[in-house]
Order: C-alpha cells, then structure tokens, then sequence
C-alpha cells in the first residue's frame, strides 16, 4: 500500500508545490492574466453538452497586449486527434469529420454531432468528442492550393508564434436534461473612493460582436493611473458551493490581486503619453489607444460537478491621467 | 548501617554545594554514629520561620544565573585536577559486604568506597584499576563500576589510567572510623555524539551489502541527523534519492526497492514526503544497505533493499536526551526495568510550524489553516528471558497534517484552487520471539500496521483511505556447523484497504506532464484485500575459502493472483586474508503497485514486474580501517508495469490502463574507498557510474530512466579535530537529470490551461545541468559530569550555488527554466543527552 501513498504523495507534493511556487523560477511572462502576447482566451461552445445529431455553434475569443483580435485567420477541426504527445493528425481527423475545409475557415463554425450509434457512450450516457481551432494573426497571402499547402501554412504559423492552438470538449449527451453555459449577470466595479459602478458588458453571445464591442468601448469606465478597485461578478450559479464555478480573470494591463473568484481586486495600469506609444500600425481605433484597456472574465462550470459550460464577458476600463 | 541514611546525608551536602557554587572534594562521616539529618528535617529548618518564602524567587534567579557557570567552571577543568568533582554515591552501599570483590591490601572492613563513571554518559566503567598512594594499593572496579578497599589511615594520591580516557587523579584523606565514598567521572579521550556499538568483523554475507553505523550517519553534514537520508551517500543510490517513499538503488524506481524495518515492511518512511525519516535515528543500531544481488530472505523488491535495524533499550542504566532543532524537537528516554527487561520511549514534534507562520506573514494567497506539523512516536520493550529465548515488542507511529486555503495562485493549475490539505497517520506495531541455541536460530515476528490517509486537493479532488496491513515473518536458521548454516523462511502480508477518491491516474515514471486541471479524474469508492505471500530458503555454505550463497523463493499475490520463482546465488572466495572476489546472480520480482491493480484507476490483469541481478566485484582490506569495494552490475528489466493510457501514441484510450509491456536495463560500477569510524576520523569517497534505460511498451524505442545518473561521486568525512569539537564535510558532484523537451503547447479551453507538446521518440533526451555542493557541519559537544550538551551548524551549499533541481516551465511552455535548490541552507541544533 506504501507504494500506492507514494504515488497519491507524489500527486498531492505536486499539487502543494505548485501552490506554492511563487517563491520558484520566475519568467519573463509568468501570468495568463495579463496578455503580453497573442492568446487564446476562451472557446464557447453553444451548447456545451449536446444530444447526438443536435447542431452546434463554436466561437473564440483571442487578444494580445493590445486588446481583442477580431481579424483572425482560424482553421476548425471538429473530431478527435492526439495533441499530447506528437504532430496533430489533422488530416485524419478531417477525414474523420467529412467535412470541406473551405467551410472552416470562419470566425465561428457549426457542425453537426454524430449520430448516436457513431459514438461510444459511458454508464452515465455520455460521450466526448473534441474540437480544435487553429488560430492565427494574419491569412495566408495566397489562399492554399490544396490540403496539403494549407497544413504547411498553419505548421509554419504555429512554429512562428503567428496561430495558436487550443481545444475543447464537447459533451454528447443522451440525457433530456442538459447542461447549458453559465451566464455572467453584471459586473460591479468599486472604486478606490468606495463607489459602485454598473459596467457594460459584451457578452460572448452578442449577435453583432464587433458592434457591441464598440459599445461597450464607448461606455467604458474611467479611472485614475494605476488605481486600486475590486471587480465583483454576479452570475446565474445556483450552487450554494462557491467552487462550483471558475472565474478567470484576464487584462492587456494593470494587475489583478490572485484571487480567482467572483471578487477580484484588479490595479489599474499606469497613464501612457500616446506619443510615446503612437501605435501608428494599428488599423483598430480600440487596439491604437493605449490607454483603453480590455478586461475579461472567461467563466465555467467545470468546478465541482465537473461540467464543461463556458461564457465570457468583456469591457472596457479608460486610464486616465 | 543505614543506607538509607547515607543517602540522605549525600544529597543535603550536594545541595550546599551547588548553591554556593563550590566544588566538594569529598565527604566523610562517622562510620557508626554519623548525625544524619533527614531531608524533611533539613527543609523544616530552612523553612522554620516561613520568610524564605520571600527569598525564594531570589534563589531561583541566583540559580539559573549560577548553576550554567559553575557547571562551565567545573568543565573547564581537566579530570586530572585535583578539584575534580567528586560525588556521593547514588545507592547506598552495603559496606559489610564491600570488602569481597575488592582486592584491599591491609585488613579491615572497606572504608574508600568509589564508582567509576564516564564522563557525560554516566556509563559505569568496568575492568579498570585504581592506584592509591602511589601503587602501594590497587583495587578494581567491578561489572558495574564499582571498587572498595581498606585503607589505613593517611592522605593518599588516587589515580586511575585508562587507555580510553584521561589519567584521573586526585587526592583522598582516610580518617579512622570513617568511610570516603566517591564518585570520579572519567573524560573520554573521544567523545562520539552516540555511543559506539561495536560490530563484529564477521565474514559479510551478501555481495552488495554495505552497513552504515548510526554514530557515522549522525554526524554526516546535510543529513540533520537522518540516518535514513545518509544512505544518499552512499554508491548505487541516486542523488535525492532517498526521498518520497523510497530509495532509487541502481538505476531502480524508488517502488521497486523496499525498506525493511526489523524484518517488517515501514509503512511511510518519511514525514511529508522526505522532511524526515518518521523512525527516530537514535533507536538504530544500524542500516544495511543491498544494492543489488540480495538473498532469497528478501522479496517483492526489484532493485534494492533498505533494512533498518533498531537496538536493544541500555541496560546499564536511564538515560537519553531532549534536542531541539529549527526543524523539530524530541526527546528519548531508555533504560532497564530490572536485570532482564529493558525500556525504550522516545516522541518527537515538528518546529516548523512554529516558524512558518512568520516566514508567511503578508501573504495572502496561501492562509494556512493548520500550518504543517508531524509527530512521531517510537517505543520497544526487551526481555531477555533466559536459555536463549528473547522477546521484544516494538511499537512506532506517525501523524502529519497541514491544511491551507489557496485563493488562486495556481493560474496554471485552476483546479488547485480551495483547500488543500492532508491528514496522514500511522500505528505499527510488531512482537519479535527470538531462540537461539548452538545449532537453532528462529525468529518468529508478526506485526500489525494501520494506515490513513485523507487528502483534500482543491474542489474537486479527494481521497480517503484506510488500510489494515499485517505482517507474520519467521526464519528458521539451522546451522550445521561453524562454517555451513540454511534458513527457510516465510512471509505473509494480508492486506485489507478502503478507497473513497476522486483523484487523477497518479504519476508513474517516464511521466512528461501530469495535470490535475487536465487529466481524467476517477472516482472510486470500495474495499480491497489481498494477501501477499512468501516462502524461501537460503544457504550459507563455507567450504574453504570458498562461501557459496544458494537462495530460492517463492511469492504469491492473490489479489492478481500473480506467483513467482526466484533462484538465487551468490559466491565468495577469499583469495588471501585481505581480498574476497564475489559475484552474485538471480531473480527477483515485485507485484504491483496497488493503485495499478484497483480499477478504475488500474486493471487486476497484471502480473509481477521482474529483474535479473547480475553482480561481481572484490573487497580489499588495505589496512585495518581502510577498505576498498568495487563492484559491476548488470540488470535487465522486464513485464514492467507501462502505463499504457498514458504512452498511448494514437491518443485513443486503451483497453486496460496498464499492462507488463514495458522493459529496461541497467549497468554500472561502483567503487568505495571508506576508513572505518576510529578515535578521531572517519570517511569515504564513493563513485557510481551507471546508464539505465526505459522503453514505454513493445516497440517504442528505449530512453533514459527519469533519475539516470550518469556519474556520481561523494566524498565524506569527519574529523574531531579538538577534544569536544568535530567538523564534518561531504562534497557531492554528479550528472544533471534527463528531462524532455517541450517543444510547444496546445490551450485546453475547457479548464483555460496549456497542455505541452513533445516530441515521444525523444522522451527524457536532455539532461539538466550538472549538480556538485559542499556541506559543512561544526559539532561541539560540552561535557558536564552527568549530561552532555551538544550544538551544531551544518550549512548545505558552502559555496551558495543553487543547483538545478529539474525543468520548469511558464504557464503556456512558451519559457523554461531550471527548478532550483536553495543556494545554501544553514540550520543549528541544540541537544541534551544524559
């Protein structure tokens, strides 16, 4: 039995270790917090848990430093394929999925489940099948003449730092209650005065994302250079365990107090001249000013219950001098 | 006479003595009419008027300001002073008797009474000699220290030589009708912090056995008086390898070798993974170490054996000790109970969480709701019941517990986020019936262990276990004649074990990543028993120079109901007094882990993992004290438990999630060059040189093992350099560890984290930098007549070089650093023995 408390230590060290390796290697970008590069944020899927042959919408969400990437260039794979240890085999899995990839390349893709007897379901009646996205910054210059120069393309990408990967499950479900995506209701913001304030959210649904994102843009909050507030989300859970969700806190600037729950507090980043940082490449009126910044709360329901719900909402904080 | 009255008489003088600071040089009375003051009657007349109730807190200060420089004054002095201490006797002593076992050159009843003591240990000196006046008398000290003589009337010199300690001498006064009593405490020309027992140079058995002497692990820098780490040091065990649960031996898993104490199997040998060993050092007498090549009275263990031996409790008298370290506090106490029966009783407690709460203050990310503390508890009872029957019953245990709140700094772990904490136990205990005549031996040793465990790792996460582990061992040795002796043994271990998880598959070796946030949890609720069973025999057949070793066994696991044969040999040949060529082969095997077996985390399918040992080297006694071993191993490895859900190359889930695909091997060479512990030094230098290699199941290409260690070298050594002072240095230089290159990493949106990309035909094929440190430890010891006191500083990482420990990486890979060690790590102790 000694051997099996090995191993249960060796998890449980880990885990401790982990908890404490603040005091460990530090690294030049150490925190999924705060972007200093292009990342992939979040990936919805609507509805996250579906029944066999049901449709369903995948969408992401991908930022850098400068705030959200709209533009992005995005390759969807739906099926299953090795990411752990070796290349992707996309080609398989594409042919696995029938599908044409021409109809892939989109912001967001819908595809449809397997039928029931495609799949292996567990005792409970579920089934998993993943999604992957390949995202990159910017389209080929030439569309790829086939299959084969569009996978060298998207390697070439990913080796460069220019696409990144992520993926996501998608439960299939042969129950008649299913799960849904968790719902972000409001977010307050305290100041350092002790003032509440409504924020205006986008939320991940919005039918017209570039539109609602400008709006929220245009309402956004002002604060002072490097201000202390706290951030307090209110959603939808009825669990009365507070763990039962995840709250993911992330910022193109300004640094958040560690806590990854539905109070957060967040100090916002320092005034920047905008002639020192004119950002004259940038076509985006909300990516040019530096002192509009993004804030996001990606938040799921894989806590306890060990679901896979998803919803983000974003909005916008002006530093002012 | 009164004995009682004597007693009396001695402790109200003592007390004079100490309050005023003086040093008694002895005492005499009236050998038949002595006015005695009993005790009470002492304190009724210090007390008569009640006031000194005013002075008493005076006193006490006056006490403790005085007390600790009278004892350093009475240090400083050399033994041969003639102001050496002298105390009454403990006992009274029946003078009418005295006089038999003394050798008193004039006649008369014994009127010079004396113990001989050592100095510190208050150990009775036996066998030695006492001149008086010059050598016109002599008399000698008896089993238990004592020595009585008559002497006429007169002033007379005392002196007492030894080999072993400073010439005592001193100056007694015989006057008529009175009887000197005295105790003299002689200084050992070397002070060892633990007493030395003696190991008879008896022919070593085993070909890969190497012994390590409880006073030598003790006094080995960067160990903090850990025996069981000090086997770190010593060839054929990996750096850090005695560590977790086990010890890595050859190039073997840590699993794959077993740790024995008194012949039962430790059921966690380390507090909070590798703090500290949970069985106190100072109840061994030794640790034996088996490489490799071990006889068939060992099983289930595929790379090495690790066999603790406690000692018998003293007999001679009570004592022990009380130490406090930044680390944790204990204390012993040990003694007879009468002639026969013996005692031992020793507790020890964490510091740590005394200290954490400071080093943590601020933080507010980790609240620690029980800071991490460990207890642990050591006790065994001797009886020596005559016609050489024995019987001892041993009773040990451990407690850790620490629980903390983590409010989110584990970005890259979100799942990590709530409480985590852990509350492990255990109580072993184990009777052992020993007989032994001129031609049988038995030893017939049943045990019983009790093990929890509850973990709470994040939200999601748990797992709670019992289990009730029983041990029966009996090994029956006949011996044929002086040079010719077998041993049939058995062995059997039910096991009963409760499992309520929900916990991810654990890591195994070869592992690249292991995620919480991103691995399948099980859940598992149920109960489980098995019973592993053994029987063996085993040879020692000397015919000349020539010992042969013959070993067979037999092991059963009913829970995959798995069986094994495992022949063994093992040869020796004196070539001449001082060189023995040996060389050692066989099987050995070891059932799997439980955890692979229980599903849904692992499969009953499996069969027991196996091993071929294959051994040679020779001993060469250069000298009496230096001696040098060279050994060269060869081991190959097969129907290894592979974790096939894990080295799945098409990533599609298994049908079973572990099967005996796996194999290896291993091959290396050893040398040790050591000096025995005599007077003043002892040391070694130990190389290893060794590759051992992996694959991950049929057809995938072989790799390096997660803990290959090219090269190895430690040096140790310690030297008391001035009466009471000892310095201890160990230098270590070895190979990085393989790690695996990460080259990308892919995001996982369902926990929002990055899992790593690598390459699977190059698993763990790159290695870390180098490791070499040098650690340093001071000892001093003070020596009081009746206790020692002892402080040291050991500094590890002399040169403040941090290390690399292994491979980190950022959140989503994109950067890699080296985990480091601490550059240098400075800790003191203090300990009282008496």
């Amino acid at each position: 039995m000694s051997n099996f408390r090995n191993s249960i230590v060796t998890v449980s060290a880990i885990a401790i270790i982990v908890a404490l390796s603040a005091c460990g290697q530090t690294f030049e970008d150490d925190s999924p917090s705060i972007l200093m590069k292009p990342e992939l944020i979040s990936i919805v899927l609507e509805p996250p848990e579906a029944a066999p042959g049901q449709s369903v919408r995948a969408s992401f969400l991908m930022a850098d430093e400068r705030g959200a990437l709209e533009n992005v260039y995005n390759f969807w794979l739906p099926g299953s394929f090795d990411y752990g240890n070796g290349e992707l085999d996309i080609e398989a899995a594409l042919e696995e999925s029938g599908l044409d990839i021409t109809q892939l390349i989109s912001p967001s893709v819908e595809f449809t489940v397997p039928e029931e007897d495609e799949l292996e379901f567990n005792s409970e009646g579920l089934a998993a099948q993943t999604v992957t996205l390949i995202a990159g910054l910017e389209a080929p210059e030439e569309a790829p003449a086939d299959l084969n120069a569009l996978f060298e393309s998207l390697d070439r990408a990913i080796q460069d730092g220019q696409a990144k990967t992520g993926i996501r499950t998608l439960v299939v479900s042969k129950k008649d209650e299913r799960n849904r995506n968790p719902e972000i209701k409001s977010i307050k913001l305290t100041d350092s005065a002790g003032k509440e304030h409504d924020l205006t959210l986008l939320h991940n649904d919005a039918e017209d994302l570039y539109a609602a994102r400008r709006q929220a843009a245009a309402a956004a909050i002002s604060l002072k250079s490097g201000e202390e507030v706290t951030l307090a989300a209110e959603t939808d859970d009825d669990s009365a365990d507070s763990l039962a969700l995840r709250y993911r806190w992330v910022s193109n600037g300004g640094s958040f107090g560690g806590f990854a729950q539905a109070e957060q507090p967040w100090t916002a980043p320092e005034y920047i001249d905008p002639e020192t940082d004119p950002r004259e490449d940038e076509i985006d009126e909300l990516r040019r000013d530096p002192n509009l910044h993004a804030v996001w709360l990606v938040l799921r329901d894989n806590g306890e219950r060990e679901r896979l719900g998803q919803s983000w909402v974003e909005f916008y904080v002006r530093v002012e001098k | 006479m009164e004995l009682k009255s004597v007693k009396n008489e001695r402790k109200e003088v003592r007390r004079e003595s100490e309050v005023a600071g003086v040093v008694e040089l002895g005492e005499r009375r009236e050998q038949k009419s002595a006015k005695i003051l009993p005790e009470s009657e002492w304190l009724r007349r210090l007390t008569q008027n009640g006031r000194w109730m005013l002075y008493a807190p005076w006193l006490a200060l006056a006490l403790l300001l005085v007390a600790p420089a009278a004892m350093a004054a009475n240090d400083a002095q050399p033994a041969e002073n003639d102001d050496a201490e002298v105390e009454w006797l403990d006992d009274g002593v029946e003078v009418e008797d005295a006089s038999d076992s003394a050798p008193a050159q004039a006649s008369g009843p014994a009127n010079f009474i004396g113990v001989l003591k050592e100095r510190g240990t208050r150990k009775p000196l036996a066998d030695t000699t006492v001149y008086i006046g010059g050598g016109e008398f002599e008399t000698m000290s008896d089993a238990h220290g004592r020595f009585e003589i008559y002497l006429p009337p007169g002033e007379y010199e005392v002196k007492i030589p030894s080999t072993q300690y400073e010439t005592f001498s001193t100056r007694e006064k015989i006057v008529s009708g009175e009887v000197v009593e005295a105790v003299y405490y002689m200084e050992p020309k070397v002070y060892r912090t633990l007493e030395v027992v003696v190991h008879g140079k008896k022919e070593q058995k085993e070909v890969s056995r190497r012994v390590l002497k409880i006073e030598e692990a003790d006094l080995i820098p960067g160990s903090n008086g850990d025996a069981v780490r000090v086997v770190n040091n010593m060839p054929g065990v990996a750096r850090g390898g005695a560590s977790g649960d086990g010890v890595v031996v050859r190039g073997s898993n840590a699993e794959d070798s077993i740790i024995l104490l008194d012949g039962h199997q430790i059921p966690i040998l380390f507090h909070f993974g590798g703090v500290k060993s949970v069985y106190n050092s100072r109840l061994l007498n030794e640790i034996n170490l088996y490489t490799g090549g071990f006889g068939a009275e060992y099983g289930n263990a595929t790379g090495g054996v690790v066999e603790l031996k406690t000692r018998d409790p003293r007999e001679d008298r009570w004592g022990g000790y009380v130490d406090f370290s930044l680390i944790d506090a204990s204390a012993m106490a040990e003694g007879p109970i009468n002639d026969d029966m013996g005692l031992a009783l020793a507790l020890r407690r964490s510091t740590i969480d005394i200290f954490l709460p400071l080093a943590l203050k601020g933080n507010k990310e980790i609240s620690f709701t029980t800071y991490p503390a460990y207890y642990d508890y050591q006790a065994k009872w001797f009886w020596d019941a005559g016609h050489g029957h024995t019987l001892s019953a041993s009773a040990y245990g451990s407690v850790d517990m620490m629980r903390l709140m983590n409010k989110g700094a584990t970005e890259d772990e979100p799942e990590m986020q709530g409480s985590l904490g852990m509350d492990v136990m255990f109580h072993s205990f184990f009777l052992t019936h020993r007989f032994k005549n001129d031609v049988l031996e038995s030893v017939f040793s049943p045990g019983y262990n009790f093990i929890m465990e509850d973990y709470d790792l994040g939200a999601k996460f748990y797992l709670n276990s019992k289990a009730h582990i029983f041990d029966i061992n009996e090994d029956l040795t006949v011996k044929l004649d002086d040079t010719k002796k077998i041993t049939f043994g058995m062995r059997a271990q039910p096991r009963v074990m409760q499992l309520d998880a929900n916990i991810i598959r654990p890591p195994k070796e070869g592992d690249v990543a292991v995620s919480f946030s991103n691995d399948d949890a099980f859940h598992v609720d149920r109960q489980a028993a098995d019973v592993l069973g053994a029987l063996f025999f085993s040879g020692d057949v000397g015919i000349g120079p020539v010992t042969v070793i013959p070993g067979l066994r037999f092991d059963y696991e009913s829970f995959c109901q798995a069986y094994s044969v495992a022949p063994r040999f093992g040869l020796r040949y004196r070539v001449i007094d001082a060189l023995t060529l040996k060389a050692a082969t066989g099987l050995y095997y070891r059932a799997p882990d439980p955890d692979e077996m229980l599903e849904p985390f692992g499969t009953d399918k499996l069969d027991f993992e196996r091993s071929v040992h294959a051994v040679a080297g020779f001993e060469w006694n250069i000298t009496d004290v230096i001696s040098l071993d060279v050994q060269g191993y060869y081991k190959h490895m097969d129907q290894l438990v592979n974790a096939t859900s894990r080295n799945s190359e098409s990533g599609a889930a298994p049908e079973e999630p572990y099967d005996n695909s796996a194999q290896g091997y291993v091959y290396g060479g050893e040398i040790m060059l050591r000096h025995n512990f005599t007077e003043k030094f002892f040391g070694w230098i130990a190389y290893s040189i060794s590759r051992s290699m992996r694959n991950d199941g049929q057809g995938t290409p072989y790799r390096l093992f997660d803990m290959d260690q090219t090269h190895n070298l430690i040096a140790v050594a310690s030297w008391q350099f001035y009466k009471g002072w000892r310095l201890g240095g160990r230098f270590q230089f070895s190979s990085g560890e393989p790690y695996t290159d990460i080259t990308g990493s892919v995001f996982n949106a369902d926990s929002g984290t990055y899992m790593p990309i690598y390459d699977p035909q190059n698993k763990n094929g790159k290695r870390s930098s180098p490791y070499h440190r040098l650690d340093l430890r001071l000892d001093k010891e003070w020596v009081f007549n009746t206790w020692i006191l002892t402080t040291y500083l050991d500094v590890q990482g002399v040169y403040y070089y941090a290390n690399d420990l292994g491979m980190t990486y950022n959140y989503d890979y994109s950067e890699r650093g080296a985990f480091k060690d601490l550059p240098i790590l400075p800790s003191i102790g203090i300990q009282a023995e008496f």
